[in-house]
């Protein structure tokens, strides 16, 4: 009995040394970090010989009311990028999801197709994005007359054209919207979607092909194995991208708030910045509680 | 006899109506998929154009896609503004040991937290789970605060220091990848290798690590990226070195001249930098991205 008592002991050391470098890095670069953040969000910096090299002096709400109450900015900012969450997340998963469905299935030029469809997770990283707008070229080659038979504004009339038709069916107006939107996002939506379609692609072929020999041997049809099980086996799976498309969302440097974050500590307004910081986080934190939450219960775990 | 002819055409029909799905299925996929290749790559595409043509080319109507003044000036202006082959070293230097880091980090943390449970490692897969969702402004006030007392900006030390605690840009994620890998890898072999005496670290160079080579390959992968691209850490921690995400900024403007030809041949030198920029990571892409679904469908992402 003292023998095991000592190997489990053993292991607990060989845990600790393991993990020590993250260990070490947590406590130093983020727990640190995190606290200092929110004692400097409720006081004014100025560079001196306190604490970190700064002054500090009136502590309160200050910074708080500075960008909640007298600045409109970060209100705004913060408002387009959750409602621009809230649009992208489901488009996104759903899409993600269906291409995951299709890239695994067999056929022909599978392999080709998957690579492609993962190269946006190299080729639409922020820096590539914020060259790429390259409205300049655009304009000459689409405004030109070499284009005007063929170019985008032939797209643009089908764009219409579909809309039209959608509003002639009856279709309720925000959905036309989400639809016509999606539509001309249809880049922007397939790079962000290129690492959920990934975990969408594990999952799927983690369910074992029993499960599916055995329904189709009760005799149900595709859409039936589709919604009985494929959907509930991955559904693990739908809260992961969930999470990780809205954090995509609010980390990703071409977000308006963290833009304006790091404006504001390249310029050297930590107390400001640090407020900014604090409350982005706090509100990322309170959105990814409720999503999980409300997710984990529909949620089917296998075991 | 008539009636073995009328079966047989009813078979016929059966197999007609069964063939004619399948191969209509197969066709509106492939339709599906070379749409959803071309969203993806021709943007690519047409930067490739760009970066050989010159402005009149822009102009000319009869040239779309194949220019008739075939040039590579625009290449050699974006390498030079890029800053030329010490930049591009430097970058790759900075680039590779970081990645490198990551990586030995990720994988150690990754198995200490998914083999060894106790309270500690518990509480740490929280911190990597808080540290992927702060936004990482909110974390650099501090870390700059300290690296200026430390007297360390400006230097390649703060970006190494990052890596090799897995607190940098997106490293919590790599963590979270490697712990979920080692989850989904089965007891017998370390039980067994225990109880021919050896020792946790021993098995895990011996017996863990030749399993988890597609999964480091994978984190290699990302961080090699995301560090490539990546300009928060580097506006911020080496602002005064040059490295190709701080660079690029000056392919967008150009002092000297600002008539509307300059600024063509501005967006035109773009197009070039961004495939320069883009081509190592291409590279990279096509050697590892085998690698790439593989690990990930075996990472046992579901648990």
């Amino acid at each position: 009995m003292a023998r095991r008592k000592s190997l489990e002991a053993k292991q607990k050391i060989s845990g600790y040394l393991f993990t020590l470098p993250f260990a070490i890095g947590s406590i130093v670069f983020v727990i640190f970090p995190m606290i200092c953040a929110v004692i400097f969000s409720f006081a004014t910096l100025k560079n001196g010989s306190g604490f970190l090299g700064n002054d500090y002096s009136n502590w309160g709400l200050v910074n708080f009311s500075e960008i909640w109450m007298e600045t409109t900015s970060f209100r705004e900012a913060i408002l387009s990028s959750l409602s621009e969450m809230l649009y992208n997340v489901p488009v996104v998963v759903i899409f993600a999801f269906f291409m995951a469905s299709v890239l695994n299935q067999k056929f022909k030029g599978r392999g080709f197709f998957r690579s492609v469809m993962f190269l946006p997770v190299i080729i639409s990283a922020g820096l590539i994005l914020s060259l790429s707008g390259d409205g300049l070229i655009a304009s000459i080659v689409s405004s030109g007359d070499r284009f005007s038979e063929t170019g985008s504004g032939s797209a643009i009339q089908v764009t219409d054209m579909f809309q039209t038709m959608l509003e002639d069916m009856n279709v309720a107006d925000w959905m036309v919207k989400l639809i016509v939107n999606s539509v001309a996002n249809i880049s922007n939506i397939v790079s962000m979607s290129a690492i959920s379609i990934v975990i969408f692609i594990a999952g799927l072929q983690s369910i074992s092909p029993s499960i599916y020999e055995a329904s189709y041997m009760e005799g149900a049809t595709k859409w039936e194995t589709f919604w009985k099980i494929s959907l509930p086996m991955v559904s693990p799976l739908i809260l992961l991208s969930v999470v990780y498309t809205i954090v995509d969302n609010f980390n990703g440097s071409n977000n308006q708030v963290i833009a304006q974050i790091h404006d504001k500590v390249n310029k050297v307004a930590f107390d400001t910045a640090s407020a900014m910081g604090v409350s982005y986080s706090l509100i990322i934190i309170t959105i990814l509680v409720i999503v999980f939450a409300i997710l984990n219960k529909v949620v089917f775990y296998q075991d | 006899m008539s009636t073995l002819a009328k079966k047989d055409k009813r078979i016929d029909k059966v197999r007609l109506k069964k063939y004619s799905l399948r191969y209509s299925i197969s066709v509106v996929r492939l339709i599906f998929l070379i749409g959803m290749t071309f969203i993806v790559l021709f943007p690519l595409f047409q930067k490739i154009v760009f970066s050989v043509m010159t402005s009149k080319d822009l102009y000319d109507a009869t040239v779309s896609y194949i220019p008739k003044h075939f040039t590579t000036d625009n290449y050699a202006e974006a390498w030079r503004k890029l800053g030329g082959l010490t930049v591009f070293l430097r970058t790759l230097g900075l680039t590779i040991a970081c990645s490198l880091l990551n990586v030995a980090c990720a994988t150690l943390v990754g198995y200490g937290l998914a083999r060894f449970k106790s309270k500690v490692t518990d509480t740490l897969f929280l911190v990597v789970i808080l540290a992927l969702v702060l936004p990482s402004d909110l974390l650099f006030t501090t870390r700059y605060m300290m690296m200026v007392s430390a007297n360390l900006l400006d230097t390649w030390v703060p970006m190494l220091l990052f890596s090799a605690t897995c607190t940098g840009f997106k490293a919590s994620l790599y963590i979270f990848l490697m712990r979920q890998f080692f989850k989904g890898q089965p007891h017998a072999l370390e039980e067994a290798a225990y109880v021919d005496g050896a020792g946790p670290l021993k098995t895990f160079i011996n017996i863990m690590l030749p399993g988890a080579v597609p999964m480091m390959i994978t984190i290699f992968l990302f961080s090699f990226v995301w560090q490539w691209l990546d300009s928060s850490y580097t506006t911020i921690f080496m602002r005064k070195i040059d490295l190709i995400s701080t660079t690029y900024s000056k392919l967008t403007f150009d002092v000297s001249d600002s008539s509307v030809f300059s600024s063509l041949n501005i967006s035109l030198t773009k197009a070039a930098g961004i495939i320069i920029i883009v081509s190592p990571l291409v590279l990279l892409y096509a050697f590892t991205q085998r690698y790439f679904v593989e690990s990930i469908s075996r990472s046992g992402l579901v648990g």
